[in-house]
C-alpha cells in the first residue's frame, strides 16, 4: 500500500515539476513585436512591408523544447507597405484577398532544439485560405525582467514560402515567388 | 518581352483565336449555340492560361466562381428552353440559381457583415443580376431585335470595356483582365455574326450575363475599395437605355440609341479614370 502511495506522490511531483517547466508568452506588449515581409521586385529590388496587427502564443517547455508550441495569427488587413495604392493592391483580390481571407496564421506541428536556445519550427502556415507546411528558423534572443517587472523572452524568426503554393499567382515574373516573413517577438510571460 | 505586354497579348489574342476558330467549326453543326459556346470556351481557356491554372473545385473563393459560373451559364442557356414555358418557369429557376450562387459566393463576406448588410447585399445583387438578365434578353429576344448586330457589337464591347476600366481603377487588375478577355471573345464572335448575318439569340445573352454578372458582383464586393455601388448600378442597368429610348430603326436611330446608352458609361468612366490618375502617386509595382 505504502508502495503505491509513494508511487502516486512521485507521479504528482513529477507532473507538477514538468508543468512548472511550461511557460506561456503572449503579445501583451504589441509595440515590441514585429511582423515584416519581404519579396523581390523583378531581379532588381526587394520590397518590404509590415503587418501592424497580430497576436501569438508561445508555450515554451524549458525542460523539453520539442514539446513547445507556437501559434501566430496575423490580421492580413493590417498590411502596411508604406504606399496606400500598394496596400490596396496587396490586400485586394489579386493577392491576399483579405475580404475573404482576413487572417494569416501559423500553428506549429514540431519544434526542434538546434542549440543555444535556437529552434527550428515546422508548422502549418495558412495564407489566402490555403494551408501548407513551412519551416521557420528561430533565433533565441534572450530573456529577463522588463522595466515594469514583467518577464520577457525574445525570439527572431524567418520563414520563407512560395506564394504560388498558396494560390497567390498574380503578376508572377514581376513580383518574386518567394516571400519571407520576418518575425521579431518580445513575449510577456503570463 | 515586357510581362505586362505578354499579359495583354494573351488577354486579347487568345480569346480572339479560340472563339474565332470554334465559331467557324460549330456554326455548321449547332448554328444557334455556336456563338455562346465559342465565347464561353474562349473565355475559359484564356482564364486557365492567364490565371494561370484551373480553379479549385469545389470552389473556394471568388475567382473559382468566375470560372464555374461561366460553365453554369453555358449549360443553363442550353437547357433552359426545355423547362421555360411561361414567366414563372422562366424566372423562378433563374432567381433560385442567382440567389444560390450569391449565397455561396458571399459566404466568406457574410462573416464581416451584419445580418442587415447580408440581406441588403444579397437582395440588391440578386435584383440587379436578374434585372440585367431581363434587359439583355429583351434586347436580343425581340421578334425584331432592338439593334442590328453591328450596334450590339459596339454596345457589348463598350459595356465590358467600361467594366474593365472601372475594375482596373478599383482594386483588381485580374478582374479587369478577365473583363478584357470577355470583350475580346464577344467581339470576335459578334464581328463574325455581323459578316455572316447571324442574329443574336437568348443562348448568347444568358451565357454572357452569367460571365459579366459574376465579374461585376465580384468587383463590387471583394476589392477594397471596390467599384462604388452607384457605378455598379449604372453598369448593370445601362442596357435598359437601349430598350427605353424610342428611335426609328434607321442608322440615325441606332446611333442615337447607342449614344444614349454610352453617355453615362463614358462620363462615369472618365471621371473615375481621371480621379484615379490624379491620386495615383506612384505605381504599385
Amino acid at each position: 500500500m505504502n508502495y503505491f502511495r509513494g508511487l502516486l506522490v512521485a507521479i504528482f511531483v513529477t507532473v507538477s515539476f514538468a508543468s512548472a517547466q511550461t511557460e506561456t508568452y503572449t503579445n501583451a506588449d504589441p509595440i515590441r513585436s514585429f511582423v515584416y515581409y519581404q519579396v523581390d521586385y523583378g531581379n532588381f529590388g526587394r520590397e518590404m512591408g509590415r503587418f501592424n496587427t497580430f497576436d501569438y502564443t508561445i508555450v515554451r517547455d524549458t525542460a523539453d523544447p520539442s514539446k513547445s508550441t507556437i501559434e501566430f495569427n496575423v490580421d492580413a488587413t493590417s498590411m502596411d507597405s508604406g504606399v496606400d495604392q500598394r496596400n490596396q493592391d496587396i490586400t485586394g483580390p489579386d493577392f491576399l484577398n483579405v475580404a475573404e481571407f482576413p487572417t494569416i496564421s501559423f500553428k506549429s506541428t514540431s519544434v526542434t532544439d538546434v542549440g543555444d536556445g535556437n529552434l527550428e519550427v515546422t508548422g502549418d502556415l495558412t495564407v489566402r485560405g490555403t494551408s501548407q507546411p513551412v519551416t521557420a528558423t528561430v533565433e533565441y534572443i534572450g530573456e529577463g525582467e522588463g522595466s515594469q517587472g514583467e518577464y520577457r523572452v525574445g525570439y527572431y524568426a524567418e520563414m520563407t514560402f512560395n506564394r504560388q503554393d498558396f494560390g497567390i499567382d498574380w503578376l508572377t515574373g514581376v513580383i518574386g515567388d518567394e516571400i519571407t516573413l520576418l518575425i521579431s517577438v518580445s513575449g510577456i510571460r503570463q | 518581352m515586357n510581362i505586362f505586354l505578354v499579359h495583354l497579348l494573351w488577354t486579347v489574342l487568345l480569346p480572339l483565336a479560340v472563339s474565332g476558330v470554334l465559331y467557324f467549326i460549330l456554326r455548321g453543326f449547332v448554328p444557334k449555340l455556336a456563338l455562346p459556346v465559342a465565347m464561353v470556351v474562349a473565355y475559359l481557356v484564356t482564364y486557365v492560361v492567364v490565371r494561370p491554372g484551373w480553379p479549385s473545385f469545389p470552389p473556394r473563393e471568388y475567382r473559382d466562381y468566375i470560372f464555374i459560373m461561366a460553365v453554369v451559364g453555358l449549360i443553363w442557356s442550353i437547357l433552359e428552353p426545355f423547362w421555360r414555358k411561361n414567366v414563372i418557369t422562366r424566372w423562378v429557376p433563374r432567381a433560385v440559381v442567382v440567389v444560390g450562387f450569391l449565397l455561396l459566393l458571399l459566404r466568406n463576406r457574410f462573416r464581416s457583415w451584419s445580418t442587415l448588410e447580408d440581406v441588403l447585399w444579397l437582395l440588391g445583387l440578386a435584383i440587379f443580376f436578374l434585372l440585367s438578365w431581363w434587359v439583355l434578353e429583351g434586347l436580343v429576344e425581340n421578334p425584331k431585335p432592338v439593334l442590328p448586330v453591328w450596334a450590339f457589337l459596339i454596345a457589348f464591347i463598350l459595356w465590358t470595356a467600361v467594366f474593365s476600366a472601372m475594375s482596373a481603377t478599383h482594386g483588381s487588375s485580374s478582374m479587369a483582365q478577365l473583363g478584357g478577355v470577355l470583350a475580346a471573345a464577344v467581339g470576335v464572335v459578334m464581328v463574325l455574326s455581323w459578316f455572316l448575318k447571324v442574329e443574336l439569340n437568348p443562348y448568347f445573352s444568358t451565357a454572357f450575363i452569367f460571365i459579366l454578372g459574376t465579374l461585376l458582383v465580384c468587383a463590387l464586393v471583394f476589392p477594397n475599395p471596390g467599384i462604388p455601388i452607384f457605378a455598379g448600378i449604372i453598369i448593370a442597368l445601362s442596357p435598359l437605355l437601349l430598350l427605353v429610348v424610342k428611335a426609328t430603326p434607321t442608322l440615325r436611330g441606332h446611333i442615337l440609341r447607342l449614344a444614349v446608352f454610352a453617355l453615362p458609361l463614358l462620363v462615369m468612366t472618365a471621371i473615375f479614370v481621371i480621379r484615379f490618375l490624379a491620386t495615383y502617386n506612384e505605381p504599385s509595382f
